[in-house]
């Protein structure tokens, strides 16, 4: 189970966490003049976090219940937490950015929706 | 639901003898499955779509042609049928009704004697309603012998 500030944010949902790139970004020339061949690092990567999974509850109420939950943590400035895994892994200092259906609500012996969440470590200037 | 000489099989306003079984097979169009970082074995599972899939065979007697024109792709009714107590899972009695397209009319004639194969998918016209509706009783339902088989060229 996915825990973001000590909270299973998305409940029961069955979801899977993938680790962003690590490195450093990489900027083409061409970006900064349009005839420059090549490219130059700018600097680190910053971390990113990505859980894809399923929203899973009895009725559309609940669902919307969970959505508008969902929204009130996507907040300007980002929150930023602790996201940990069921492994005990731990990423500190992460913002949670982005939270994006995958599809249509589904409708079968459970109400259920898809989704894509990112998390990101932004750099400290 | 495998229904064997189901009777007074009608679609639509349509009145179909010599009807020799009817199968309604379900299955899913749409399969959810999840899976977590914990394990190998999906945790959840659903379906939010199924199919609905009739097949009704007939068969001509006596050199009669078998034939209904308005019977074609894309034909839609109702498909009702009574199915004895000796061919559900339970003692009584049962009207099957079904809401149909017709998907295909084809011949078997390999077969003595030769057989019409209606195939159908079953369709909802309210939201979340299943098609497929089974109404038990214990009034004795019409032989199938009582519906005559329509004629006509074919």
């Amino acid at each position: 189970m996915i825990k973001f500030n000590g909270e299973s944010i998305f409940g029961e949902a069955p979801a899977r966490l993938t680790i962003g790139p690590a490195g450093d970004m990489v900027v083409p020339n061409s970006r900064l003049s349009p005839f420059s061949p090549g490219s130059q690092a700018v600097g680190p990567l910053e971390l990113s976090l990505k859980v894809v999974g399923r929203l899973v509850v009895d009725t559309d109420a609940e669902l919307d219940g969970y959505l508008g939950y969902l929204n009130s943590l996507l907040t300007h400035p980002p929150l930023t937490a602790t996201v940990s895994d069921d492994t005990g892994r731990e990423w500190t200092s992460m913002s949670f950015v982005r939270f994006e259906p995958t599809g249509p609500i589904e409708r079968g012996r459970r109400v259920s929706l898809g989704f894509e969440a990112t998390f990101v470590r932004f750099l400290t200037p | 639901m495998l229904i064997n000489s189901p009777g007074a099989v009608t679609l639509g306003d349509l009145t179909l003898g010599g009807v020799e079984r009817i199968v309604i097979e379900r299955s899913a169009h749409r399969v959810l499955e999840e899976w977590t970082d914990g394990g190998r074995y999906a945790v959840y599972a659903d379906v939010p779509a199924q199919r609905i899939s009739v097949r009704l065979e007939r068969r001509t007697s006596n050199g009669r042609s078998l034939g209904v024109s308005d019977l074609a792709p894309g034909f839609m009714g109702e498909l009702r049928f009574f199915a004895g107590a000796h061919a559900l899972d339970t003692p009584r009695t049962a009207e099957v009704r079904v809401l149909v397209v017709v998907t295909g009319v084809r011949y078997e004639l390999e077969r003595e004697p030769a057989r019409q194969i209606i195939t159908m998918l079953g369709v909802s016209d309210k939201v979340d309603e299943d098609p497929v509706s089974v109404a038990y009783d214990g009034a004795a339902a019409p032989s199938a012998a009582s519906a005559e088989p329509i004629g006509g060229a074919s």
